[in-house]
């Protein structure tokens, strides 16, 4: 009995192996590397201390002519559906252009970049090539393993380097280093039901002037019998959407202490307990809120631009995306953000350093804007009239000059710090607290955090 | 069925009896009796919202999910799975059937220290032991390996604990007879216990695997590459925070997650549910 | 005389030797490692910096530490005494069907174990959403008002404890049912002559006799508690960054631990708290063990 079961076991095993190896020698669809076995990615040089790291390797020599490859972690969105497509045509035409680098696209949510780079800081198991987060940019950097290259920009023709907005080029400019160039870009936006709005008797092309004018729209939805908005103090990413509408806010640390003031902070908890009447219980982050936006039940959904394939499904539904009102008019808020190319210290920096050049010059990027709708760094790209006649991206790129940033870029800048908005916001709202106290508890308590590093 | 004893049947005590059972059956399918009729209704529909009391559109429900499996990553995280956990499953076979031989039949000075500290593994949370793990499985170069994925989880606790029960019921005579009759301390464990011991096999198999489906942080570490991206870690990459996935993708992928180790369940439940009730009573 | 002991004993440590290399190798070496990383302030790549206590120290005075055992204990104090509640319930309710029935529920109150994790977490926070959730429809159709299971810090906690019961109380039922299945009939018998109705009968009879597997079941859960992790962390959208949703309403130790490890990256101070989690989990259960002793000497 028990002889059976090993060679069924056995078999099992070989067989399981036979159809792994079947199944990663050929390229998948969705997640493709290009040419690796699974045994491939061994590390040449991997030391056993904790000391500083080693870069990955697979073939040494960068120079044209011996082959390399390169190894190039970005978000798992860039690598299914449409973008995926996308990408994979992008790296298609850099491998044609140079012939002897070959690359291996490897996806994953921009979380398990972050603790993947950790993990593999300690072991050397490192990408040559990375996307990532600004707002995560410091951790990575901190750890030692991000590659200054700014020798390498600088190298680079003028009117390369005058693609891109100067403040994301600044962003990643920390003393006299520069750690990667600048790749896609978001900034929230507010999604409006033109259904609701007009059944509550809004004309929607009237816009939203200010907070108080936002206010009694909320309002008249509610008497029509709908909800204006989710709740959003579950969250310090959804504060700061409101935030960001305050003219004069900066996320920044300066001395080791925030930037936003409680002063600021306060106006925001004011405006979120002054809605609350009027908003749905449910925060935006749940499947519910946006259900209601699509069911026609709901005004005002604020978000980022990734929201828009799930509305555009739904059939029927009459909407549009604006700027997210600012406390006073002529100013919009909402929080942005973007993604960085990253490269590490190894032998073949120059390769990957080329690929992240041609992925982020215009001609990429104005396909990527265009077809895609993302919004990305590259101002030539995103002038481009293809690219603008992209509502959505006309919109985000309108948005990322106002509103505020999700963090202070390459600062020391934990994203717990988001904890303290949302713990004090809530008890605004509830009436627990004054807002003018809880606000000087917030940033209090952000100082704290920050002091901690 | 013919002599209903209708007193008995309509007494208070036996419909209090059913009416209970039956409340709890419906707490406790009800919430997968709604993921399936959330995944079986048509696109675009509101997920979570109005009640899902029926299934409205199994033609939508299959599109779902087939759309999610085309895309090919996902019938090659089945293998990958299928083939991390198959070889985990038969490493804690051996291994553990070995020394829980070993500690349910035999005694030896030890014993009782070795089998307590193997056993206080289990309450240890696997946080702690993550980075030392991974650092030491790097530095063998065993990244994206099988066995990276399944050699840390062969020393199983639980396991361990779970065959001992059952080794315990294997006769001592049996054992006794063995050996009189010449064969040699292996051999009985080859020809005697083994066999004896199948139903413990099943049932540490079939928690294995469960285990091993649901494993998210350990693979998440090991598998830095597509290539070899568990079920687990390709869909938690499906639904995190700022990702442009609709719902219907992101539940057809949830769907496609958790038929297997649901339907390893229901052909193997008989020994599981036997096993576990066994080790309680040992316990 | 130690040289006959190792040839006697020899085959019997040598059947062992499988199972304790990997021990060994992937568990023991790891968690000492782990101790040491405790004692150094380390981010994973520059040389660890032996701190001493320090780590421990940090541990026990941040204000997380005092939330996450707060909601550790209020969670032991409304779980163990429902779930075991409720698994001998339906243990015992079980256990009055007979056949096909016995097997039917058996199997399917077990099967929300089963289903993994990240799923049904992801079904509860639909229908524990505040006003439109299932449960909160309910609750309003009866008159009540809709409650905000998942961001209220009030009532987060109960949240936890109603899936974490919905998941495990079969499992610990089945464990229970065996323990009842095994009681032998003639107490149930000699009970029957003495015309007592089933309350009696599983007041007086069952539980009693239940009492060392109602142990390990007890024992198992405090185990699990201490340890918990997935399900608040599904429940609550936690990540790296931010830890149990607004004010912590859901924050328990091992979530902390990981956002130590890999939000803040202070391996050291994640180190740090493992080991004190380690030494509550061993005095909880010694202390357990011991009480199970002075009562059965009474």
């Amino acid at each position: 009995m028990n002889k059976k079961l090993f060679s069924v076991a056995a078999i099992l095993i070989v067989l399981s192996m036979v159809l792994t190896a079947c199944g990663s020698a050929a390229a998948t669809t969705a997640a493709a590397t290009e040419s690796t076995t699974a045994a491939a990615p061994t590390t040449a040089a991997a030391s056993t201390t904790a000391a500083a790291t080693t870069a990955p390797a697979s073939t040494t020599d960068a120079s044209a002519g011996a082959p390399v490859k390169i190894v190039y972690w970005t978000f798992s969105d860039y690598t299914a559906g449409a973008p995926g497509d996308m990408m994979k045509e992008f790296i298609n035409e850099f491998e044609a252009q140079n012939p002897n680098i070959t690359v291996e696209l490897v996806g994953k949510p921009d979380t398990d970049i972050e603790s993947g780079l950790i993990a593999g800081a300690s072991s050397g198991q490192l990408p040559d090539l990375f996307n990532l987060a600004y707002n995560a940019g410091e951790d990575v950097t901190s750890l030692g393993i991000v590659k200054d290259v700014s020798s390498m920009w600088n190298a680079m023709p003028e009117d390369y380097r005058q693609q891109f907005s100067p403040k994301a080029v600044q962003g990643l400019q920390v003393d006299d280093k520069m750690y990667g160039i600048p790749f896609t870009a978001y900034s929230a936006v507010l999604y409006r039901n033109l259904t609701v709005l007009k059944a509550a008797g809004i004309d929607p092309s009237a816009g939203i002037k200010d907070w108080n004018d936002w206010l009694s729209q909320m309002q008249k939805v509610q008497t029509a019998g709908y909800k204006a908005m989710g709740n959003y103090t579950g969250d310090g990413w959804f504060i700061m959407i409101f935030l960001g509408g305050i003219q004069g806010v900066q996320n920044d640390v300066v001395d080791g202490k925030t930037t936003i003031t409680a002063d600021q902070l306060a106006k925001a908890y004011d405006f979120l307990k002054s809605a609350s009447p009027f908003c749905t219980d449910a925060s935006p982050a749940d499947q519910a809120t946006s259900d209601l936006f699509t069911t026609n039940k709901l005004a005002f959904f604020p978000s980022g631009p990734w929201s828009d394939p799930t509305f555009k499904a739904v059939q029927g539904l009459d909407y549009d995306a604006v700027l997210i009102p600012g406390e006073t008019a002529d100013y919009a808020g909402g929080v942005h953000g973007g993604e960085f190319f990253g490269l590490t210290d190894g032998p073949n920096a120059e390769a990957a350093w080329k690929l992240a050049t041609f992925l982020a010059d215009k001609e990429q990027m104005i396909r990527f804007g265009a077809q895609l709708g993302r919004a990305n760094f590259n101002d030539a790209a995103m002038s481009d009239a293809s690219v603008q006649a992209n509502a959505l991206v006309a919109v985000t790129s309108k948005g990322a000059s106002m509103g505020m940033p999700d963090a202070a870029y390459f600062k020391p800048f934990p994203l717990k710090v988001r904890q303290p908005l949302t713990d004090y916001a809530i008890q605004v709202v509830k009436g627990s607290m004054t807002s003018e106290d809880a606000a000087q508890k917030a940033i209090d308590t952000i100082n704290d955090i920050l002091a901690s590093q | 069925m013919r002599n209903i004893n209708w007193k008995t049947v309509l007494s208070f005590g036996n419909i209090l009896k059913w009416v209970l059972a039956l409340a709890w059956l419906v707490i406790s399918i009800f919430p997968i009796y709604w993921l399936f009729n959330v995944v079986f209704s048509p696109p675009g529909m509101a997920a979570s919202l109005s009640p899902r009391l029926f299934p409205t559109s199994f033609s939508a429900g299959i599109t779902k999910i087939t759309q999610m499996a085309d895309t090919g990553s996902f019938l090659h995280a089945y293998v990958i799975t299928f083939y991390y956990a198959i070889v985990q499953i038969l490493g804690i076979l051996i291994i553990t059937s070995m020394a829980a031989y070993e500690f349910a039949l035999f005694k030896f000075p030890g014993k009782d220290v070795l089998f307590i500290i193997a056993i206080s593994a289990m309450m240890v949370p696997q946080a702690v032991t993550l980075i030392p793990l991974f650092r030491m499985v790097s530095s063998f170069h065993w990244v994206n390996t099988i066995q990276g994925l399944a050699f840390p989880g062969m020393a199983s606790a639980l396991s361990l604990f779970i065959m001992r029960q059952y080794m315990e019921d294997i006769p001592k005579d049996l054992i006794d007879a063995a050996s009189i009759d010449g064969a040699s301390h292996l051999g009985t464990f080859r020809y005697v216990a083994i066999p004896l011991a199948r139903n413990a096999m099943f049932t540490v198999g079939t928690l294995a695997f469960v285990f091993a489906w649901g494993n998210y942080l350990w693979p998440l570490l090991v598998s830095t590459s597509p290539n070899w991206y568990p079920v687990s870690v390709l869909t938690a990459g499906m639904s995190s925070a700022h990702t442009y996935n609709t719902i219907d993708q992101v539940i057809g992928a949830y769907f496609l997650a958790s038929i297997p180790p649901v339907l390893v369940y229901i052909f193997l439940q008989r020994f599981i549910i036997n096993s576990i009730a066994l080790t309680g009573i040992k316990g | 005389m130690f040289r006959t002991l190792m040839r006697k004993n020899l085959k019997h440590y040598l059947m062992l030797v499988p199972f304790f290399v990997f021990f060994v190798l992937f568990f023991l070496w790891p968690i000492l490692y782990g101790l040491g990383m405790s004692l150094a302030k380390w981010n994973g790549v520059q040389p660890p910096v032996f701190v001493g206590f320090q780590n421990y120290i940090k541990v026990i005075h941040s204000s997380d530490f005092a939330l996450g055992m707060k909601n550790m204990v209020h969670f032991v104090l409304l779980a163990i005494p429902l779930g075991i509640g409720t698994a001998l319930g339906l243990a015992l309710l079980v256990a009055r069907f007979r056949g096909f029935w016995q097997s039917f529920f058996r199997a399917a109150y077990f099967l929300p174990f089963v289903i993994p994790i990240f799923l049904s977490a992801l079904i509860w926070r639909w229908l524990l959403t505040p006003e439109y959730g299932f449960i909160n429809v309910v609750l309003m159709k009866l008159g009540l008002q809709s409650i905000d299971w998942i961001s209220d810090p009030k009532y987060m906690i109960y949240a936890v404890v109603l899936v974490d019961l919905w998941r495990a109380a079969g499992f610990n039922m089945v464990l229970l049912l065996a323990g009842i299945k095994s009681i032998p009939e003639d107490y149930y018998e000699a009970a029957k002559v003495d015309g007592v109705n089933p309350w009696q009968e599983a007041i007086h009879i069952t539980i009693p006799l239940l009492e060392p597997i109602l142990f390990v079941v007890i024992v198992n859960a405090f185990i699990s508690t201490i340890q918990m992790f997935d399900v608040p962390w599904l429940l609550s959208r936690s990540d790296y960054n931010t830890q149990g949703g607004p004010l912590g309403g859901m924050l328990f130790p091992v979530m902390d631990i990981m956002g130590r490890a890999f939000g803040s990256i202070k391996f050291g101070e994640a180190a740090a708290y493992s080991v004190i989690l380690l030494l509550i989990c061993l005095v909880v259960t010694v202390l357990q063990f011991l009480v199970r002793r002075w009562h059965a000497q009474k």
